[in-house]
């Protein structure tokens, strides 16, 4: 029964995979609210994403921060912002914005440097967050590259937190050590994470410390969907949509199921 | 192409253990540690080399900060002698201090201050003041279910109770999208092997089950 159960879901996500079904999606109102506040940034302002998803979540996270990287990117040509993507928590991190850099991203015709700089794999976690907080150039030496800062241009003014207009991240862990240090400055903090880590995110998304959110495939789907660049999020949701019903179908027919044999006088 | 076939295999590896034991899944976990540790090295690696090697040794800025980050770290491998050990406890001692005193410095306003500010209970839009009524109710009964030193009795036992409820509620909650999470891998994962070049490996895949369980009958 029970690898019944897992064959039947293995070819519910398999079906979609091969053949989409097109089934309609709907946009989360926390989706649109990220979409606006990066679609917000005007020419000049400087966007600070983080990117501390590890590898192994690639699938939940990864396809709405390929989503967020191109909105970015995008800005880049259409109002002229300046990005800076960087890792504080653990080499994965890196790997994933290069791997999203090298791959899904257009940087043809933008200056690296001026445009958008990469400074790779800061390690200190909370304390590192700190200091781009506080003290941007006493933290920050090097590009992932290995090129001093001062020979980037678009990073010879940036002192503090004060010096950005926004900053997102991607966590597929606590999301806790990002408000801690970077809530409060009066700057847009948009999480990018794990559905699971939702409700952990919630309580600093009510107090605005935290203010937007965008948790897995369909909230990826649905940037994906704002921004007219479709990728890895609405390809995968018919899949999810589907193992969903199946689930709750599932749960539904279980207690159905138990509570007739418990009538009936079995042991349910 | 290859990329796409290396990935569908090594996919198909891991999931391998879902049918038993095999060589194949314990390949892919080898492959596994030993890959992650080898980017984690050169990654590392990396990271010395631009913020210290060459600021150090290349540009000679030997009063940097960073040559006491360094010292520090190189007074961490003293945990391998017998008789230095003891030096290893300072780094430890920093590191530690430092990180508490950072994260304690945030997670006051953060974690605790802006909390305790849950929101009026008569708001323009109705369902913001229920939700803060609950926000209330259940943080008073979690709060209320962890008073050990009163016994559960009386006014207290039903309050107590509905604190287990909330808090069932919270965890039935977390552990139901902890599930959806791991179901979304395995969706992310399901083109890749449904799909050329990765449906071949995956028939092969199938084949391989077929003459194992002919195999075990026999």
């Amino acid at each position: 029964m029970d690898r019944a159960v897992f064959i039947i879901f293995i070819i519910l996500i398999a079906i979609p995979a091969i053949s989409p079904l097109g089934l309609p999606i709907s946009i989360s109102s926390n989706t649109v609210e990220v979409y606006r506040q990066i679609e917000d940034l005007k020419s000049g302002d400087i966007a600070m994403w983080i990117t501390d998803f590890s590898v192994g979540t690639w699938g939940q996270v990864g396809p709405a921060e390929v989503a967020v990287y191109r909105h970015l990117f995008d800005l880049i040509r259409r109002k002229g912002i300046k990005v800076i993507i960087v890792t504080t928590y653990s080499v994965d991190g890196s790997l994933n914005a290069e791997r999203i850099l090298r791959e899904y991203v257009d940087t043809k015709g933008l200056k690296y440097g001026e445009d958008y700089v990469n400074l790779g794999w800061i390690p200190g976690y909370e304390t590192t967050l700190m200091g781009i907080a506080k003290d941007f150039q006493s933290i920050v030496k090097t590009d992932a590259y290995g090129t001093p800062i001062d020979k980037l241009p678009m990073l010879r003014n940036v002192r503090s937190i004060s010096d950005i207009a926004l900053i997102g991240f991607s966590t597929s862990t606590s999301p806790d050590p990002y408000p801690r240090q970077l809530g409060g400055y009066g700057k847009p903090l948009i999480i990018n994470t794990l559905i699971a880590t939702v409700p952990w995110t919630l309580p600093y998304y009510e107090k605005r410390l935290i203010t937007g959110y965008i948790g897995a495939e369909s909230d990826a789907a649905g940037y994906e969907k704002l921004t007219g660049m479709p990728g890895e999020g609405l390809r995968t949701l018919d899949a999810q949509t589907l193992s969903h019903i199946y689930g709750v179908g599932l749960i539904i027919i279980g207690n159905i199921w138990y509570f007739t044999r418990r009538r009936g006088g079995g042991k349910g | 192409m290859i990329d796409a076939l290396v990935t569908s295999i090594v996919i198909l590896m891991a999931w391998s253990f879902l049918y038993r034991e095999n060589i194949f899944y314990r390949i892919g976990e080898a492959l596994l540690v030993g890959l992650a540790l080898a980017i984690s090295v050169k990654v590392g690696l990396d990271v010395l080399f631009n913020r210290i090697y060459i600021p150090i040794v290349v540009k000679q800025q030997w009063l940097s900060p960073t040559l006491i980050a360094v010292a520090l770290g190189l007074m961490m491998y003293t945990r391998f002698s017998k008789s230095l050990w003891w030096v290893s406890r300072w780094p430890i001692a920093l590191l530690s201090g430092a990180g508490l005193g950072v994260a304690m410095k945030g997670a006051v306003m953060a974690q605790i201050v802006r909390q305790l500010d849950i929101g009026s209970l008569f708001t323009k839009d109705i369902f913001t003041g229920i939700n803060n009524l609950i926000l209330l109710v259940t943080a008073i009964t979690s709060l209320a279910y962890f008073l050990y030193t009163f016994e559960h009795k009386g006014a207290l036992a039903p309050v107590a109770k509905l604190g287990i409820y909330s808090m069932m509620i919270c965890f039935g909650t977390t552990l139901g999208l902890f599930l959806m999470s791991n179901i979304g891998f395995a969706i992310s994962l399901i083109p890749n092997v449904v799909r050329p070049p990765g449906l071949y490996a995956s028939i092969v895949a199938i084949i391989l089950i077929i003459v194992d369980n002919l195999i075990k009958k026999e």
